[in-house]
């Protein structure tokens, strides 16, 4: 028995390889992650862990709240004074305080003596820090000349002084919340043995230096200690742990290491959850190939099995004959699959290092656990597609061997009308919450409701398959006569295969539509917010993308305040903050801070209650929709933490009704200058005088940021533009990926083309008998794929459209006051999966038109 | 058996619906070369039925093949017409047998997606012509099958597949119709039905038809009985009824 099988899998290799394709790509997606990630946990850990290496003990700020975006705690600062509370615990022998600043966008950036900025936009932060005047506890070595000995001399790593052409007496530019400064170059330094700590800039200046920048006078961030060696760094950080004012804590080196290390890679999760998600995706897709195929292959397999159990195997062996089929392409998936998963980490690793993040070159991890996984998954999906074919395999009775071969053109059984009815139903009413509540409250059940509706759409299918077909297909014959009936009857005839094989296509398809009528949405309400509330007239802004907002110096706006015809500058600072409310909740957000008597002349936000103008210093204004949340009216008391550590009490000023404008929490400059060490602005936004000339305006304030990294000058219409393109930017990147899903689908189309015609081929040869020319026959497969490619995109665009639809209504109160289709995005979207449909059939097609007449129509 | 009427000699018209010249046709490489056609001279006179009977392997599918555009012969020619294949591009081919060649198979006649109408007007669509409705709904009627026109093969009897199968052979007005065992897989009494049928198309509609089978009764429809053995021509009988060609098989048994 096992020789018939794995003789049949020999004789077929082809169509092993088409079958195989689909579940590899999910199998590299997910090994790659693993990989990936297992090869930056390591790369960090190991570096992190040597430059530490030293350092026995490491004091601390206590956790003020989680910055987000993968930049680590928010932080107490410390008093200088505590160096010497640890230098005079028992067992230390030497102490040092150690500060750093992180820099991007135009905020804590380093220009070289050319006046270009050193290091990416995108890369990884310039770091400016104090130079650590102890021997042991510095993790640097000096490579040339000397340690920063006066405030206006600095040292930088080898790696950017190279790269930016600097030698050591050159003269370089800070610029930081202050403006720009002047320093000498003294030195440059090794990092270990590295040029750089992973593509980053550092910059080290003298402690006061360093403290001044980071809005740290009189304090540190941290202090780095070492022991005598008399006892254990566990004994020695609880010993210091003990000495320690409150506001502080003691961790061992090796846990500062394992804490940097993990706030690093914790940089790195986004790409780790994007492709676990894109590998889950394609392995859902493949799941339906692979089990269609098999289904097929069993109903052409139905006279050999017969014959098989005609001569007395038992339906144990014939289901375990279809199983260790499924198990070899499982196991051979896992094997590609893990291949692919490998060039796929290498691929991800390049491009990170393209783009700026020069990643420490060291092997890739290849794990145990990845190993496993890839062949848990792979095998594992690919028994579990083909259990239920492998079921029916069992049900053929011996006599099927003396019929003829009836292909199986049932769909609609009673249990799955029922069932899929059901799924709908439950579907479509969970989705509906987004029209009866219409709050953001309600996501998690229509995000219930939308993977009802797919799973619904799914179990229907086959019902409904065969009229959807004849109605998608009935203008074709008017087109192509009799070629485009054939090719509609065709993709009729066999209603669950059809549906399966759509179905592959229609989870990618959904999901498109889904993202691209969501960000067409996001744009438009955007753009409408913006033209309504907007009413400045040029806007100086720093470049944004994913996480925080890159900010400048808040000098910059001096600067424009004093271009000729502005007539007003409105600033708007931003930092992250930790907001208490009297009911004990506490959440962490953004925080943009105003000046509201120039903001009035920028802005016309919609209000709930009060006016933007009765921000006072110790105010702030809500959103809307937290001060229902935490039943907040003017006057009430909300306690805010910034990153400089320090809790004030607010009022309640004003309640605003537009998160697209203001976001949740505006406080006034005032609070903004209490709360953080270091001032940042993410906009300037001008007024231009009565009678001057935007355009010239426009232009004197370019050459005023000129110089100024990731800084730029919009006018409105462009300001509105930028808005839109970094949604669209995100969304391109996710359908880049979820195109995968896509080609999968296609493949999968390739195949069950491919296997219907080898079930044709006595049709096929008929039909050429008495007259279908190679062309024709072509043709026929063509459009018979044009129209399962339009059915599983058309209910995967209805699917998307309803999704969107019901989250843009759940987030009303975010400022998606729009549900726009993007009629013309969707339209390429149809006519794409048209073409792709064509590109799938053109390999089937060939095979059917190569056929050999004679060959097809022998009786015998 | 009864003699069918239509067996009755009449006359020989001069042109030829079809004919091959030394037609040769062997399989496979010199060593292992098994000849299927040995070199036969053979005309298919227009309006008649003739009949080609053989044993198995004597090569009367071969010769049916090559004459109708189906298969290509190793050497020698084969005219339809005056239009000789063998210097027909394959689009040619497809096109002549779509235009000027009718089709009947012994079984798998039909395309089972498509109404029984839709069968037999389906060279002509193929074509993109027009129908010629009045000679369709002619053939029809002496079909008869008016009634069945909108059912899917799978619901008609073996007898009415094989009577659209013959109907479609004859919608396109083809100059020659190519039946391959015809009545292979029916009774007697569906078969004489289709036979009868066949052989009335001949004198009535002027139709010519070339049939393989190695059925005596089937052949007796027949105006002529060409005999194959060894891929040669051996003999040939006019107006045969079914005893002298079973006489006529029997003697291919004693050589043997």
């Amino acid at each position: 028995m096992r020789k018939v099988t794995l003789r049949s899998i020999w004789e077929h290799k082809r169509r092993l390889v088409s079958t195989v394709l689909a579940i590899v790509l999910g199998v590299a997606f997910m090994s790659g992650t693993f990989v990936f990630a297992d090869t930056i946990d390591k790369v960090f850990d190991d570096l992190f862990s040597d430059v530490n290496e030293q350092v026995d003990v490491q004091v601390q700020g206590e956790t003020l709240f989680d910055g987000g975006f993968g930049g680590g705690d928010a932080r107490q600062e410390l008093d200088i004074e505590i160096v010497d509370t640890v230098a005079g615990v028992d067992g230390i022998e030497r102490a040092v305080p150690f500060v750093q600043t992180l820099g991007f966008g135009a905020t804590n950036r380093v220009l070289g003596p050319d006046g270009e900025v050193l290091g990416s936009s995108q890369g990884p932060p310039t770091l400016l820090e104090s130079w650590i005047d102890d021997e042991v506890l510095n993790p640097y070595n000096l490579a040339e000349g000397e340690a920063p000995r006066s405030d206006d001399e600095l040292t930088l790593n080898v790696g950017a002084a190279d790269d930016a052409g600097i030698e050591i007496g050159d003269t370089v530019t800070v610029l930081s919340q202050f403006g720009e400064a002047d320093y000498t170059v003294v030195g440059t330094f090794l990092f270990g043995e590295a040029e750089s700590a992973a593509g980053s800039v550092s910059v080290d200046f003298t402690l006061a230096e360093a403290q001044r920048i980071a809005g740290l006078d009189g304090k540190t961030q941290v202090v780095l200690a070492a022991g005598d060696g008399s006892v254990a760094d566990e004994v020695l950080s609880d010993r210091v742990e003990a000495a320690l004012p409150t506001g502080a804590e003691a961790i061992t080196g090796a846990e500062a290491a394992e804490q940097t290390a993990a706030s690093v890679q914790e940089g790195f999760s986004f790409f780790r959850q994007l492709l676990t998600i894109f590998g889950a995706i394609a392995l859902l897709v493949g799941t339906f190939i692979i089990s269609n195929t098999f289904s097929i292959l069993v109903a052409q397999r139905t006279r050999e099995l017969a014959l098989l159990r005609a001569i007395g195997a038992t339906r144990r062996q014939v289901l375990s004959s279809v199983m260790l089929e499924a198990s070899v392409i499982g196991v051979v998936a896992a094997v590609f699959g893990l291949l692919g998963g490998i060039a796929l980490a290498i691929a991800v690793t390049a491009g990170l290092s393209a783009s700026g993040a020069d990643l420490p070159t060291s092997g890739l991890v290849i794990s145990s656990t990845t190993v496993i996984v890839a062949f848990v998954i792979g095998l594992g999906v690919t028994l579990l597609a083909s259990l239920l074919p492998a079921v029916q395999a069992t049900r053929v009775p011996p006599l099927a061997a003396l019929r003829e071969v009836a292909v199986d053109r049932s769909g609609a059984s009673r249990p799955r009308i029922v069932a899929g009815i059901l799924i709908l139903t439950l579907g479509a009413w969970n989705l509906s919450a987004a029209w009866r509540n219409g709050d953001s409250d309600s996501i998690p059940v229509v995000g219930l409701g939308a993977m009802a509706l797919i799973v619904g759409a799914i179990v229907v299918g086959p019902v409904l398959a065969e009229p959807t077909v004849r109605v998608l297909g009935g203008w074709i014959p008017k087109l192509k006569g009799v070629t485009g009936r054939l090719a509609t009857e065709n993709a009729a005839r066999s209603p669950k295969r059809t549906s399966a094989t759509a179905s592959a296509l229609l989870i990618g398809v959904a999901l498109i539509g889904f993202i691209t009528i969501f960000g067409e949405s996001a744009q438009v309400s955007v753009a409408n917010e913006v033209e309504r509330g907007f009413t400045g007239d040029l806007i100086v802004q720093g470049d944004q993308g994913f996480g925080p907002p890159a900010g400048f110096p808040p000098t910059v706006a001096d600067d424009i305040d004093g271009v000729d015809g502005v007539d007003g500058v409105t600033r708007v600072g931003f930092t992250m903050g930790q907001l208490g409310y009297d009911d004990g909740d506490t959440a962490t957000d953004f925080v943009f801070a105003l000046d509201p008597e120039s903001a009035a002349e920028a802005f016309s936000p919609r209000m709930s209650e009060g006016a933007i103008t009765d921000l006072s210093p110790g105010g702030i204004v809500v959103d809307v929709g937290v001060a229902d949340n935490h039943d907040l009216v003017i006057g009430d008391a909300v306690t805010i933490t910034g990153t400089g550590g320090q809790t004030q009490d607010l009022r309640v000023d004003a309640i605003s009704d537009d998160f697209t404008l203001l976001g949740n929490f505006t406080i006034s400059f005032d609070t903004y200058g209490e709360i953080v060490a270091e001032q940042q602005l993410v906009q300037a936004i001008v007024v231009v005088e009565n009678g001057a000339d935007i355009a010239t305006v426009e232009a004197d304030l370019e050459a005023v940021v000129d110089g100024l990294p990731s800084v730029n000058v919009l006018d409105r219409e462009e300001f509105i533009g930028d808005l839109a393109s970094q949604i669209t930017s995100f969304l391109t990147l996710v359908n880049a990926l979820l195109l995968l899903s896509i080609v999968i689908a296609m493949i999968g189309i390739a195949n069950t083309l491919s296997l219907s015609i080898h079930e044709r081929t006595r049709e096929l040869g008929l039909l050429r008998a008495v007259g279908m020319s190679r062309s024709q026959l072509r043709s026929a497969v063509r459009w018979e794929a044009v129209i399962i490619s339009l059915l599983g995109t058309l209910v995967g665009l209805g699917l998307g459209l309803l999704t969107s639809w019901a989250l843009v209504k759940s987030l009303g109160s975010f400022g998606l006051s729009t549900f726009s289709i993007p009629v013309g995005s969707l339209a390429v979207v149809m006519v794409a999966a048209a073409v792709l449909g064509v590109v799938a059939s053109i390999r089937p097609a060939r095979r059917a038109a190569k056929l050999d007449i004679l060959d097809a129509i022998a009786t015998d | 058996m009864r003699a069918p009427s239509s067996a009755s000699a009449g006359p020989v018209p001069d042109t030829a619906a079809a004919r091959t010249v030394s037609a040769t046709k062997t399989y496979g490489s010199d060593s292992t070369a098994v000849t299927a056609l040995g070199g036969v001279d053979v005309e298919f006179a227009s309006g008649r039925f003739t009949a080609i009977m053989g044993p198995s392997g004597s090569g009367k599918s071969t010769l049916m093949h090559c004459v109708a555009g189906l298969d290509t012969l190793t050497s020698g020619q084969v005219y339809i017409g005056d239009v000789e294949l063998n210097s027909l591009s394959e689009k040619e081919l497809t096109k002549l047998r779509r235009d000027r060649i009718g089709f009947v198979f012994q079984a798998f006649n039909l395309i089972p997606t498509l109404s029984a109408s839709e069968n037999i007007t389906l060279p002509i669509d193929l074509a993109g012509g027009d129908t010629d409705a009045a000679w369709v709904d002619k053939v029809v009627d002496t079909v008869g099958l008016r009634d069945r026109l909108d059912h899917r093969p799978a619901e008609l009897s073996g007898g009415q597949q094989q009577r659209v199968a013959v109907a479609r052979a004859l919608a396109s007005q083809p100059e020659i119709v190519f039946a391959d065992e015809p009545t292979g897989n029916l009774d007697s009494s569906t078969s004489a039905e289709i036979l009868s049928f066949m052989s009335g198309a001949v004198e009535e509609l002027g139709q010519t038809i070339v049939m393989v089978t190695h059925d005596p009764v089937s052949a007796s429809y027949a105006q002529r009985v060409l005999f194959l053995a060894d891929g040669q021509i051996v003999d040939e009988m006019h107006d045969p009824t079914s005893e002298r060609v079973l006489d006529r098989m029997k003697r291919f048994g004693d050589k043997d």
